[in-house]
C-alpha cells in the first residue's frame, strides 16, 4: 500500500488543486460575463427609454415653436402659392 | 437560429489533445487549461470593449439630440415668456387662415439590415464563407438577371411584398373605377322598385274604389312611377299622383322628357318654400348639378329671411393632405355647398330651402368637393379680390391636381421603401372608405 508521501498520489492531489483554481478562475469569469450582459441589456433599456422620452419632448418643442412662430399666416401664404404655382 | 453576439473564446479550455511523448500528462492538461483561461480573459476583454463601445456611442447621440433640444428650448423661452394670455395674438378673423400643424414624423426603416448590424455580429459574418462566384455567369443568361439573385437575395422579400401591394392597390383602383361606372350607369336608369315605398292609406282606397282587379296592375306601374309621383305631388299635392300617365315600370328611357324643371317663383322674405322632393332619379345630366342659383340670378333675390354668411366669412378649405401623410389629418370638410357649385348648368333659381332637403338631391360632386349636409345659406354672392379667388381655385380642386402632378413628375420614384408604400395604400383606402360611405349616402 502506497504511503501519504507516495508520488502518484501526490500527483493526483496537486492535479486536483490545480483543477479546483481553475474551476473558481472560470467562474469568476463567467460572473464577469454575467455582469456585462446584464449591464449592457439595462444599459440599453435606460437609453431606449431616454429615447423616446427625448422624442417626446422634441415633438412637443416642435409643436410650441409652431404656435409661437409669427410666420404662421407668411406661411399660409406661402402654401397657397406652392400649392397653386401663383 | 440563435445567433451568439459575442463569444468568449476558447469555449472548453481543459479539451486539448494531449501531444505525444510527454509524460506528465496531468501538468500538461493544466497547463493547458491555464492557458485557455488565459484567452478567455483575453477575449472577455475585447468584447467588453466592444460592448461599452456600442454603449459609448448610443449615449453620445442621445446627448447631441439633448444638447440640440435643450438649445431650442433656450431659443423659445424669451418668445414664451413674453406670451401675454390677456392679449388676443391672433384674431378670430384670422385664425381660421392658420395653417394646419403638421409634425415632421420620421419613420424607422431598415431597422435590421447590413447598414445596422453590430460590429461582433459584422465579423462573424465576414468569417463565414463567402458566396460562389455566380456574377461570372451573367453573361451567359438571356434574361440579363443577376445569378446570384438565385441563390441569395436579401431584397427577395421586400420585392415581393411590394409587388403584392401595388398589384393590390391597382386592383383597388380598378374595382372603384368600375363600381363608378356601374353606379353612374344605374343612376341613369335605375330600378327604384328596391325601395320600398311608404303605402298611403289613402292610395289604397283609391285604388280600390275603382276596382280590385286595378290594384295589382297599378302596384307594378306605381313602382315605376314612384318617381314621377314623386316628382309632381310636391306640385300637385293631392293623391292624384296616382292618376299621373302611367309610364312604364322601368324607369324612364332616357329619351324621355323630363317635365320642365319646376321654377318656384323667386323667394320672398317671409315666404315658406314649398318645394318640390328632388326626383329620386336623374336621367338627364343636366339635373346633377343641385339646383343653386348661378351667381348671375342671385342680385335679384332680394335678401332671404336668414342671414347669409358673409362671402368672406367661408372658412377656406384646409389644403388637401400631402400624399405622404399616414392620415393622420382628415380629408378637408366638404364647402358650403352654394360655394361648391358655382358654375351650375341648371336653370333652377332655387335657394337653398330652409329645411334641408333630401341629401340624395345633390349628386356625388368630384372627389375634391364632396357635398356634405346642406347647410341653409344661400349662394355667395360673387366673391371678389385676390385672396377669394385663390380660395376659388383651391376648391375647384384641378389646379390643385395639376401643380402635384407637376411636383411629383420632377420628384424622384416616390414608392421604394415601405414607410411610402404604406403611406400611399392606406391614403387609398381612406380615400375609398370615404368615397364609398358617400357612396352609400348618395345610393338609395
Amino acid at each position: 500500500m502506497a504511503g501519504p508521501f507516495d508520488p502518484v498520489q501526490r500527483e493526483i492531489h496537486q492535479d486536483w488543486a490545480n483543477r479546483e483554481y481553475i474551476e473558481v478562475i472560470s467562474s469568476s469569469i463567467k460572473k464577469i460575463a454575467d455582469f456585462l450582459n446584464s449591464f449592457d441589456m439595462s444599459c440599453r433599456s435606460r437609453l431606449a427609454t431616454l429615447n423616446e422620452k427625448l422624442t417626446s419632448l422634441e415633438r412637443r418643442v416642435e409643436y410650441i415653436e409652431a404656435r409661437v412662430s409669427q410666420k404662421v399666416v407668411d406661411g399660409f401664404e406661402r402654401h397657397l402659392v406652392d400649392r397653386l404655382g401663383v | 437560429m440563435p445567433l451568439i453576439l459575442r463569444l468568449v473564446e476558447p469555449v472548453y479550455p481543459c479539451r486539448r489533445p494531449v501531444p505525444q511523448g510527454i509524460t506528465a500528462e496531468l501538468e500538461c492538461i493544466m497547463n493547458c487549461a491555464l492557458a485557455g483561461i488565459i484567452r478567455q480573459i483575453g477575449s472577455l476583454g475585447h468584447h467588453a470593449e466592444d460592448l461599452f463601445a456600442s454603449l459609448a456611442c448610443e449615449t453620445d447621440r442621445l446627448a447631441q439630440r439633448m444638447t440640440r433640444l435643450d438649445r431650442r428650448v433656450d431659443l423659445l423661452q424669451p418668445e414664451v415668456s413674453r406670451l401675454d394670455h390677456a392679449v388676443e395674438e391672433v384674431c378670430l378673423h384670422d385664425i381660421t387662415r392658420q395653417v394646419a400643424f403638421h409634425a415632421d414624423l420620421t419613420q424607422d426603416q431598415q431597422v435590421v439590415s447590413q447598414e445596422t448590424m453590430p460590429a461582433a455580429l459584422m465579423a462573424t459574418f465576414s468569417r463565414g464563407d463567402p458566396p460562389p462566384f455566380l456574377r461570372l455567369l451573367n453573361p451567359y443568361r438571356d434574361d440579363g438577371k443577376d445569378c446570384l439573385c438565385f441563390y441569395t437575395d436579401p431584397s427577395y422579400f421586400f420585392h415581393l411584398w411590394k409587388e403584392n401591394m401595388l398589384q393590390d392597390m391597382e386592383d383597388v383602383r380598378k374595382e372603384r373605377r368600375r363600381q363608378k361606372k356601374r353606379s353612374q350607369g344605374s343612376r341613369v336608369g335605375r330600378v327604384v322598385g328596391q325601395v320600398r315605398r311608404a303605402r298611403n292609406r289613402k292610395d289604397e282606397w283609391e285604388r280600390k274604389k275603382k276596382g280590385v282587379e286595378f290594384v295589382s296592375r297599378e302596384e307594378g306601374q306605381e313602382k315605376g312611377n314612384d318617381v314621377q309621383n314623386n316628382w309632381t305631388s310636391g306640385l300637385v299635392s293631392s293623391p292624384q299622383a296616382i292618376s299621373s300617365p302611367p309610364c312604364s315600370p322601368l324607369p324612364c328611357p332616357p329619351e324621355h322628357e323630363p317635365p320642365p324643371p319646376p321654377i318656384p317663383p323667386p323667394p320672398l322674405p317671409g315666404e315658406q318654400y314649398d318645394l318640390p322632393p328632388p326626383p329620386a332619379f336623374i336621367d338627364d345630366e343636366e339635373y346633377f348639378p343641385p339646383p343653386y342659383p348661378p351667381p348671375s340670378l342671385l342680385p335679384e333675390i332680394p335678401s332671404p329671411p336668414y342671414a347669409p354668411l358673409p362671402p368672406s366669412g367661408y372658412p377656406p378649405p384646409p389644403p388637401p393632405p400631402p400624399p405622404g401623410n399616414l392620415g393622420f389629418s382628415i380629408p378637408p370638410p366638404p364647402p358650403p355647398p352654394p360655394l361648391s357649385q358655382p358654375s351650375s348648368k341648371s336653370a333652377f333659381p332655387i335657394p337653398p330651402p330652409p329645411p334641408p332637403p333630401p341629401l340624395d338631391y345633390f349628386p356625388p360632386a368630384p372627389a375634391p368637393q364632396t357635398p356634405g349636409p346642406v347647410s341653409p345659406q344661400p349662394a355667395a354672392p360673387p366673391l371678389a379680390g385676390g385672396r377669394s379667388d385663390l380660395l376659388v381655385a383651391i376648391r375647384q380642386g384641378f389646379q390643385l391636381k395639376k401643380v402635384e402632378e407637376a411636383n411629383r413628375g420632377g420628384r424622384a420614384e416616390p414608392a421604394n421603401d415601405v414607410a411610402a408604400i404604406l403611406a400611399r395604400r392606406i391614403a387609398m383606402e381612406f380615400s375609398d372608405s370615404e368615397s364609398s360611405s358617400d357612396a352609400e349616402e348618395w345610393s338609395d
